[in-house]
């Protein structure tokens, strides 16, 4: 239902502070981005090589009103002239997401808005409708990122069924591990991925988990993460001489083949009218090519859409994005809601 | 929480439960308000109890004060857990001790003195610090005489307490040892009577203690270095 031209915009202020990152924006009919303000924590953990979840608390905290602030002012609204205040409930760490949560209920008590939960995992999907992409259902999306690693489809708007999910490490967590195993930096994604470029795909074999029938469409990255690991330290016990470029690139490929592999199974299983990348490692440019080339492949008229690198990444506009279709159902959260650490998607 | 107005005390609830903070806090505050027939609008401003304590915990109350504060666009005052236990006791010249579980074998601590009448204030002795309660209790020795001690920590230290200090350890009935909020906001009231406009902003946790993962890192660091 798109509203008639003349009637005012439904504005959503959405808060996320689930991970690393501090973030308010305010979206216009799920739709149009007014503002979208994130302060990235990524330094502040850098020295530790993971997210800290007491440091990322504190910093949280410090923040979130400041940047509640600035979202406003840069979408030239006051907070009356809100419809409704939308947060990240989880899944995340917990500590964490208390912050946005706390905040955003007692920000709607006193301003007199209703108050949405979102689903993090299922947010990261609607990122896509914020690009203009053309969305059509049936659709599968893909989304993962340093903390989930999910399949989901959505038989019609507003609908969202989980088809599958990481069992153990998430693909971004797989990522940041392997890096720190090989000595990059953190955040571990965007290192491989540029090393993996010059180094051959198919020099190591190492193991694509692609589970049993019954499970066909969950994943499981530990298995692959130890092997490289060990296949490390083989190689520097032997003294052997290692491309590091050929180890990122073949680890790259076995992670993203499987990825790549399912979703392409999921969107032909279900009929997909369009196929949605989203969360961190959609910025990862194997998966994007990879991706594209096999969907062109197996369902031609398929056509794949994923958000610009900013709206990959944690952030607020695709919570109130996600808010939207909620706020139009009067799915309002009660004051009680609470900050769930394994929240799981299409619940 | 508790809902002050000058001087009267218009209502407050106190829980004492294992239930999560995050669940509770917004309600109660909302069955408070309907209660006392006080609308949010009317609200002049919030002050909200900073630590020390668990962390999560203190950060929920400061979350949700900053919030509030923001969205009503009024004042919030910050005041000491420790400062607003120890204002429970009121006898001029008194030695007051308030003590929290701070766990790792460690107490967050403090030591004041009631001046007497016509101030009244509390005197800062011993600034709120996370230490052993060995360390504490020699530092308490040194003042030869009684010493008030309040606070939830007593439920596990009462016994060392009475034991390292005898006759000079006074502890009082378990009510009156809870961290109670119509304190917290008297408390506050007086810090925005010298500060009107004290903003949520500068509104943060008193954690008095770094997050372990920065602890051992600088202990990595130091052993570290020459
Ligand atoms: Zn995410």
């Amino acid at each position: 239902m798109i509203p008639p031209p003349d009637a005012s915009p439904c504005y959503i202020l959405g808060l996320e502070s689930s991970c690393d990152e501090t973030a308010a924006a305010v979206v216009a009919d799920g739709r149009r981005i007014m503002s979208n303000i994130i302060s990235s924590q990524i330094e502040l953990h850098a020295r530790y090589g993971g997210v800290v979840p007491e440091i990322a608390s504190r910093r949280h905290l410090e923040q979130i009103n400041l940047i509640i602030g600035e979202a406003l002012s840069e979408a030239g609204l006051t907070l009356k002239e809100l419809h409704a205040i939308a947060v990240s409930s989880g899944p995340g760490l917990v500590g964490a997401l208390l912050i946005g949560v706390s905040t955003a209920k007692a920000l709607a008590y006193a301003a007199r808005l209703p108050l949405i939960a979102v689903n993090h995992v299922e947010a990261h999907l609607y990122a896509n409708h914020l690009t203009g992409a053309g969305i059509r259902y049936p659709l599968i999306a893909l989304i993962a990122s340093g903390g989930h690693t999910a399949l989901l489809l959505m038989p019609e708007p507003e609908q969202i069924v989980s088809l599958g999910q990481t069992r153990d490490d998430a693909a971004g967590e797989t990522f940041d591990k392997v890096a720190r195993a090989m000595g990059l930096g953190y955040p571990g994604g965007p290192q491989i991925d540029r090393l993996a470029s010059s180094g051959r795909p198919d020099a190591v074999d190492f193991p694509r988990a692609y589970l049993d029938e019954k499970a066909r469409f969950d994943f499981s990255f530990s298995g692959l993460k130890s092997a490289v690991i060990n296949h490390l330290h083989h190689l520097r016990q032997k003294k052997e001489e290692l491309s590091l470029a050929d180890l990122a690139a073949s680890f790259q490929e076995a992670l993203v083949r499987v990825l790549v592999d399912k979703t392409v199974a999921a969107a032909k299983e279900h009929h997909a009218a369009c196929v949605l990348l989203a969360g961190g490692v959609a910025a990862n440019s194997r998966l994007r090519t990879l991706l594209r080339s096999e969907l062109a492949q197996a369902l031609p008229a398929v056509p794949l859409y994923f958000p610009p690198p900013l709206l990959c990444t944690d952030n607020a506009a695709m919570i109130a994005a996600a808010a939207f279709p909620r706020y139009r159902c009067g799915l309002y959260a009660p004051l009680d809601l609470n900050a769930s650490a394994s929240l799981t998607p299409g619940c | 929480m508790a809902l002050l107005s000058a001087d009267t005390l218009l209502a407050e609830y106190t829980l004492n439960i294992r239930k999560t903070h995050s669940e509770r806090l917004l309600p109660l505050i909302d069955a408070l308000l309907r209660e006392s027939a006080v609308e949010r609008e009317q609200l002049e401003a919030v002050a909200v109890a900073v630590g020390p304590g668990s962390f999560t915990g203190i950060r929920i109350g400061v979350a949700t004060a900053r919030a509030l504060a923001q969205g009503l666009a009024i004042p919030a005052a910050g005041v000491s857990t420790l400062k607003a236990l120890a204002e429970a006791v009121p006898t001029p010249g008194a030695l007051i001790c308030p003590l929290l579980d701070a766990r790792r074998n460690e107490v967050y601590g403090a030591l004041y003195r009631r001046q007497s009448a016509p101030s009244l204030r509390l005197e800062e002795l011993i600034a709120p610090a996370a230490t052993a309660l060995d360390n504490l209790i020699g530092q308490l020795h040194r003042y030869q005489e009684p010493i008030i001690f309040t606070g939830e920590g007593l439920a596990a230290y009462g016994p060392p307490l009475t034991a390292a200090l005898g006759s000079q350890a006074v502890l009082p009935p378990a009510p009156l040892r809870l961290c109670r909020a119509s304190w917290v906001a008297l408390c506050g009231r007086r810090l925005l009577e010298r500060n009107p406009a004290a903003s949520y902003e500068e509104l943060l946790p008193q954690y008095l203690r770094r997050p372990e993962a920065e602890r051992r890192l600088a202990e990595r660091q130091k052993e570290g270095s020459p």
